[in-house]
């Protein structure tokens, strides 16, 4: 009867045995498994977050001009010496303006000037562009206040690029 | 070289499936989220342009009908129109909205002018209302504009 159990037994751990290493095959929670699993989900926060870094750097060519071009024509509409009021240039003291300050240490070129109504053009600020390489500008509706207390409308265009 | 086991080749074409799976559900869902947003970003600089040239006319200055320099926005407010102000108001919102039809209208009272195009089209069109009280009353100026094809 004992050899008959222990056989009975023997079989039994044997059966449950083979069944463990086909479930271990086919199905999930072993170490390798588990590396594996992590593996595929990195992969994936990888891929999503490059796809949306390279949508982000996109819209931002789309929008119209690089970072720097937009954060130059913000630091001119800021600027309290020239800008004296939200969207309206004072003229008179562009001489005083360190225009090269603007650029916010990037080490870019640039260039400045307005557009007016009747087509005339002013230049602000002007470096020599060079002739390849990338280049963005970006434009902004302003008022100009002139003497006699005139104001016009115009259009303010800033030109960068990478030297 | 030997012979690779059965459970490491099953783990190996897991991966690459999952991989796969992986790219085409990154290009998916980033196609999606490129079409549903590109809706939403460039309407929002758009409006701010429109804003913008909306606040920049309204502040420029064009003489009046005794000569007398005075802002768009005054210059409908106190009187009306004058010889030149319709070649302004053209001038400076072709130079402000380039590539963009455009209608400029501005209401008082009983009195109303409109500058642009005879017609707004059907689609999307913004619009920029900006509206000034003077003796109990409400001068509204409203312009609309759209992009050209």
């Amino acid at each position: 009867m004992d050899r008959e159990k222990g056989s009975a037994a023997e079989r039994y751990q044997a059966s449950t045995s083979h069944w463990d290493m086909v479930k271990d095959r086919r199905g999930w929670g072993g170490f390798y498994e588990s590396i594996m699993a992590m593996m595929i989900v990195t992969a994936g926060i990888v891929l999503i977050t490059a796809s949306l870094t390279f949508m982000a750097a996109h819209e931002d060519r789309g929008r119209g001009g690089g970072p720097e071009c937009r954060e130059v024509i913000r630091a001119v509409l800021t600027d309290r010496t020239l800008a004296p009021s939200d969207r309206m240039l004072d003229l008179r003291q562009a001489d005083k303006v360190d225009w090269t300050s603007l650029k916010g240490g990037a080490d870019i070129g640039m260039s400045v000037f307005l557009t007016f109504a009747d087509g005339t053009t002013r230049t602000l600020y002007r470096e020599d562009m060079q002739d390849q390489g990338e280049r963005y500008s970006i434009s902004e509706p302003v008022n100009i206040l002139e003497r006699g207390g005139t104001v016009s409308a115009s259009l303010l265009t800033v030109w960068v690029w990478y030297p | 070289m030997g012979v690779v086991p059965l459970k490491d080749r099953l783990g190996i074409a897991g991966l690459f499936d999952a991989l796969i799976f992986l790219a085409v559900a990154s290009l998916v869902s980033v196609s999606l989220i490129a079409t549903l947003s590109a809706h939403v970003a460039p309407v929002e600089a758009v409006n701010e342009r429109i804003e913008a040239a909306h606040t920049v006319l309204l502040r420029s200055t064009v003489n009046d009908s005794r000569g007398n320099p005075s802002t768009v926005e005054e210059l409908f407010k106190l009187r009306g129109p004058g010889d030149g102000c319709e070649e302004h108001v053209t001038s400076v919102l072709d130079l402000l909205l380039p590539r963009s039809g455009w209608r400029w209208s501005v209401e008082r009272g009983e009195h109303r002018w409109a500058f642009g195009s005879k017609q707004v089209p059907n689609g999307d069109v913004i619009c920029s209302i900006f509206r000034a009280p003077i003796d109990g009353q409400e001068v509204t100026y409203r312009l609309e504009a759209w992009p050209l094809r």
